[in-house]
């Protein structure tokens, strides 16, 4: 895991590959898609430092679970096109399945059922 | 689960080494784009350009950083830091010349020596020929019993040879002969050369399957008249046409015949490993080159699919049986069919034994030379404990330090692989021809990837040894005492571990010295082992009487007449004949019966003979100690008549008196006894010998003019060569002096001693290098400690017997360590040992104060410059 210089205190380490892996199980994109993505859905709440996202596709690209292909932007610009693979597919489920354990572990520590 | 993924993982991360730029490029575009995209959209929601320029770069982050964060990701880190571990590594082996030198001169020496031996040993014992299928390949050898007579036969005649081919179900059979001394003339202003030879027949080579460089090989489309067609071997093309490509169509002229070269064969040089040929010509071409005698073909098979060996041995038996018109009549023929996997050599089986000993010796001399390197490898870890100390403490990864030292030592060790594969391409044949033998040696030894793959694992196997005990103390110290350990001059003992390096190092150099001496003693014993004839004044001349004479019935009229002019020739005091001369390996074995003899065992009828001319006796100095010498009146049709041995008369008839006059096998008379002599190698008992008159005897082609010079041996050979050129200038001949002959029977005992000898001067050259190494290093750490002992009043004797006594322990107690080893070397070795038993007291207790004599005077400079350090300077230093 490559060190988070800077990093928002607002991720959880660890979180950004999830976060990654979920925004292209909806649909292929680019990194500045990625980032304008993440802040947007999360209403601004999660401000990832736009460099960061870089050396973590890299990383999820050599383990296999997102592949790149260069292609045309919307405004005609080369961009480089992020999608998920089958494998990226799987590791998101599990992510996503473990993390919920996890905030529901937290909420009950937070808020004690009475 | 690893697996497939690891590796996909490891594919990519290679892929992306290749590409490493393009990625770096592609990163930049895509980030610079990022940015660009951010940048037009805060314009867009109304940011001023310049500000939203900065602004996206702002919220972009550091981009040195994360591309460094990228590339880490990919994996270029570990690379970058081999390369500066390398560099590293170079600039201080640079800065330290003296210590580069000596350990890779140390590795150099052992590897070298390996090397130099196993590049013998391979091409004599190991490699196969460089064929298809070698292990399928067999040759032949006909053994033929008649009683206790028995004739080895590996060579058949052309219509033989042509029987076989055509009747041989169970096998192909190819035919080979080897032809020495072939005068080849390339150009015609060009001077000839000398080389080797073979005969082919039109199958040899597609029997073999071997390949082609350029060209064709000969095959069956050459059988008919026309040009000769010429093969030439790898190593012809290239010495002899500088590998022009263009050589095929070229003539030129083998023993004054025209030739044509069709093919240069891919590194094949013929079946017989011993006598590598260069040029290969079909069997059709043996009249042009050779003229009109010719020798035996020999064979090579390859088995039919599914026939076992000793199915095809019978088979082939009967088929020579019926064949050979050769034969002994009432002869029981036994055919051999052994494996020609590693190429045909009659050298091979004397050789096994003295190789295999110098592989084991030469294993030794390597753990010497680790030890060797191990040791300064140690002490220069020692020297550099402070800078460990410091990164250590900076916090430096142990495993990063582990690192660099094994860079270091792997440099050290591709050093040491070159130089000691330079010194078996010049070893090797040295040693090769250092041999001595009954015949030239010859065997081709390559360097090729089987040296070069051995010499990088010994290598690397005698570098990581060597680099263990370094490894092992650096990972155990701590960053504290090793800091301390720099600052504080007083060290103890130079440390158990390289104490017990320079053991090793003396016990091995211990084994190798007794072993030499062992093998030298061995040589001495059979030198002063009386041969029983005059080897000093006499000389053999080898003749090839064959196609000389067209009668066979004036052959003996023939040799007569060059009997009576050597004889005459100045400088020649005596002069007989021998189908055999002694100590030549060739023998032939009879039976004895005479009337009230029954043997108790068969063997018991057993005995040498030896078909010998007039004056033998007289000739070879061989004392009479009854009777008469043979004369030349004992011929054919005369009273047969023999004289016997000591052992033989001894055995049959009790005393040699008894002996005299009896008559054996029917009609031979026993007309002297002479003293025993030593008949194969000077280690063999006697055996029981009768010498009877060639004359008397079945004609064979092959005899050896023997002659006693008087004075001059030189001389005489030069006058019976004059007299043998007037008696027939067509005469093949080869001379071997008496004294060759005797020490060719010591080729094996000479090889073994020799090799021996050099490795244990190279160890105990090394031991004390390693010594002086260590006791200088020990002195240096303890100048501080020795300086104020001698502030403090200790005498310069003090301080050398303080320096010297903790070597002089070490030395002791390798050679203690030593002695039991010894037994086990000199028990392996037993068979090539005379007279030399396997615990030498004596040899072992000299060797070993030998040993502590050299290491006391290593010691001694060090412990001299110790003594003379002055205290004032060394402790003002501090």
């Amino acid at each position: 895991m490559g060190k988070k210089r800077n990093a928002r205190q607002d991720l959880l380490p660890g979180t950004l590959d999830m976060l990654i892996l979920k925004t292209l199980s909806r649909q292929v994109m680019h990194g500045y898609g990625i980032a304008e993505h993440i802040r947007q859905v999360s209403a601004e709440v999660l401000r990832v430092e736009e460099g960061s996202l870089y050396p973590a596709l890299q990383r999820l690209q050599l383990q296999g679970l997102i592949a790149s292909q260069w292609g045309q932007s919307a405004n005609n610009r080369r961009a480089r096109y992020y999608r998920l693979t089958p494998a990226g597919r799987r590791a998101l489920g599990e992510t996503e399945s473990s993390f919920s354990r996890l905030i529901e572990a937290i909420a009950r520590v937070m808020k004690p059922a009475t | 689960m690893a697996s497939l993924g690891d590796v996909a993982r490891l594919l990519r991360r290679i892929a992306g080494r290749v590409h490493r730029d393009r990625l770096d490029q592609e990163l930049r575009v895509e980030m610079a784009q990022h940015m660009e995209m951010r940048r037009q959209q805060l314009v867009d929601n109304g940011m001023d350009p310049r500000d939203a320029a900065f602004e996206a770069r702002r919220m972009f982050g550091n981009t040195a950083l994360i591309r460094d964060d990228v590339r880490d990701g990919w994996g270029f880190r570990a690379i970058d830091t081999l390369a500066q571990d390398v560099r590293f590594a170079t600039r201080l082996l640079r800065r330290a010349p003296v210590f580069t030198a000596t350990a890779v001169l140390a590795l150099a020496a052992g590897i070298g020596a390996s090397a130099a031996v196993f590049s013998v040993a391979d091409a004599v014992l190991f490699r196969s020929l460089p064929v298809r299928a070698p292990e399928e390949l067999q040759s032949f050898r006909a053994v033929q019993t008649l009683g206790a007579a028995s004739k080895i036969v590996s060579g058949v005649d052309p219509a033989t040879f042509a029987e076989i081919q055509r009747a041989a179900g169970f096998a192909q059979f190819a035919g080979y002969r080897l032809l020495e001394d072939v005068t080849l003339t390339t150009d015609a202003g060009s001077s000839p050369a000398l080389l080797r030879a073979e005969l082919v027949s039109s199958n040899y080579f597609s029997l073999l399957g071997t390949r082609v460089v350029t060209g064709r090989l000969i095959g069956a489309e050459d059988a008919g008249a026309g040009v000769i067609p010429a093969v030439v071997s790898e190593r012809l093309w290239r010495t002899g046409f500088n590998r022009d490509p263009r050589v095929i169509g070229r003539t030129m002229a083998v023993n004054g015949a025209r030739v044509q070269i069709t093919g240069v064969v891919r590194g094949f040089r013929g079946v017989v490993a011993d006598s590598p040929a260069d040029l290969f010509l079909p069997f059709a071409a043996a009249g042009a080159v050779e003229g009109p005698s010719s020798g035996p073909i020999r064979l090579v098979a390859r088995l039919a699919p599914g026939i076992r060996r000793g199915e095809a041995e019978h088979q082939m038996a009967i088929l020579y049986a019926n064949a050979s018109p050769a034969r002994i009549p009432g002869a029981v023929v036994r055919v051999e069919l052994p494996s020609a996997q590693r190429g045909v050599s009659e050298t091979r089986a004397s050789l096994e034994h003295p190789l295999e000993l110098a592989l084991a010796l030469v294993a030794v001399l390597l753990l010497v030379a680790s030890a060797n390197t191990g040791g300064l490898l140690l002490a220069r870890l020692a020297s550099r404990q402070g800078e460990f100390g410091v990164r250590i403490a900076l916090g430096a990864g142990r495993g990063r330090l582990v690192r660099q030292l094994l860079v270091e030592t792997l440099l050290l060790a591709a050093m040491a692989a070159a130089a000691g594969l330079v010194v078996a391409g010049v070893a090797g044949p040295l040693l090769v021809r250092s041999i001595p033998f009954t015949m030239p040696l010859d065997y081709e030894l390559r360097v090729d990837w089987r040296l070069t793959g051995f010499t990088v694992a010994v290598s690397a196997g005698a570098t990581a040894a060597a680099a263990a005990a370094s490894l092992f103390r650096l990972l155990r110290a701590d960053p504290a005492s090793m800091l301390a350990a720099d600052a504080r001059t007083v060290v103890g003992s130079p440390g158990r571990v390289a104490g017990a390096l320079i053991a090793a190092q003396v016990a091995c150099s211990l084994l190798l010295l007794v072993g030499a001496a062992g093998l030298t003693k061995t040589l001495l014993n059979l030198r002063s082992v009386p041969a029983g004839f005059n080897a000093r004044e006499t000389f053999a001349v080898d003749l090839n009487t064959a196609g000389r004479v067209a009668d066979p019935g004036r052959s003996r009229e023939y040799l007569m007449r060059l009997h009576e002019r050597v004889a005459a020739a100045p400088f020649v005091a005596s002069a007989t004949f021998a189908q055999f001369r002694l100590m030549a390996g060739g023998t032939t074995t009879g039976t004895v019966t005479f009337s009230g003899f029954t043997p108790a065992e068969d063997e018991d009828r057993w005995v040498r003979m030896y078909f010998v001319g007039p004056q033998y006796f007289e000739t070879l100095g061989m004392p009479l100690l009854l009777g008469r010498d043979l004369e030349a009146g004992d011929r054919h049709g005369r009273e047969r008549v023999a004289v016997v041995n000591e052992r033989f008369a001894a055995f049959y008839f009790g005393t040699g008196s008894a002996a005299i006059g009896r008559i054996v096998n029917g009609n031979v008379r026993i007309v002297g006894v002479a003293a025993n002599a030593r008949y194969d190698t000077l280690r063999d008992e006697p055996a029981r010998v009768m010498f009877v008159p060639y004359a008397q005897a079945p004609h064979r082609a092959a005899m050896t003019l023997l002659v006693r010079a008087a004075g001059d041996r030189r001389a005489a050979i030069r006058t019976v060569m004059e007299a043998i050129h007037t008696h027939d200038p067509g005469l093949k001949t080869s001379v071997t002096t008496g004294t060759d002959w005797v020490s060719a029977t010591l080729g094996r005992e000479q090889f073994a001693a020799s090799i021996a000898l050099v490795l244990s001067v190279l160890a105990i050259f090394l031991a004390c290098a390693g010594l002086y190494a260590a006791v200088s290093h020990a002195v240096s750490q303890r100048r501080g400690e020795l300086a104020v002992r001698l502030a403090l009043g200790a005498t310069p004797a003090d301080v050398i017997r303080l320096v010297i006594r903790e070597p002089l322990r070490t030395t002791l107690l390798g050679v203690a360590a030593g002695v039991p080893a010894t037994y086990a070397v000199m028990r392996a070795a037993a068979s090539l040992l005379f007279d030399v038993p396997s615990f030498d007291a004596a040899a072992i207790g000299s060797c070993g104060l030998a040993l502590m004599a050299v290491a006391a005077i290593a010691a001694l400079a060090p412990a001299i410059r110790a003594a003379r350090i002055n205290p004032v300077t060394v402790l003002r230093a501090q």
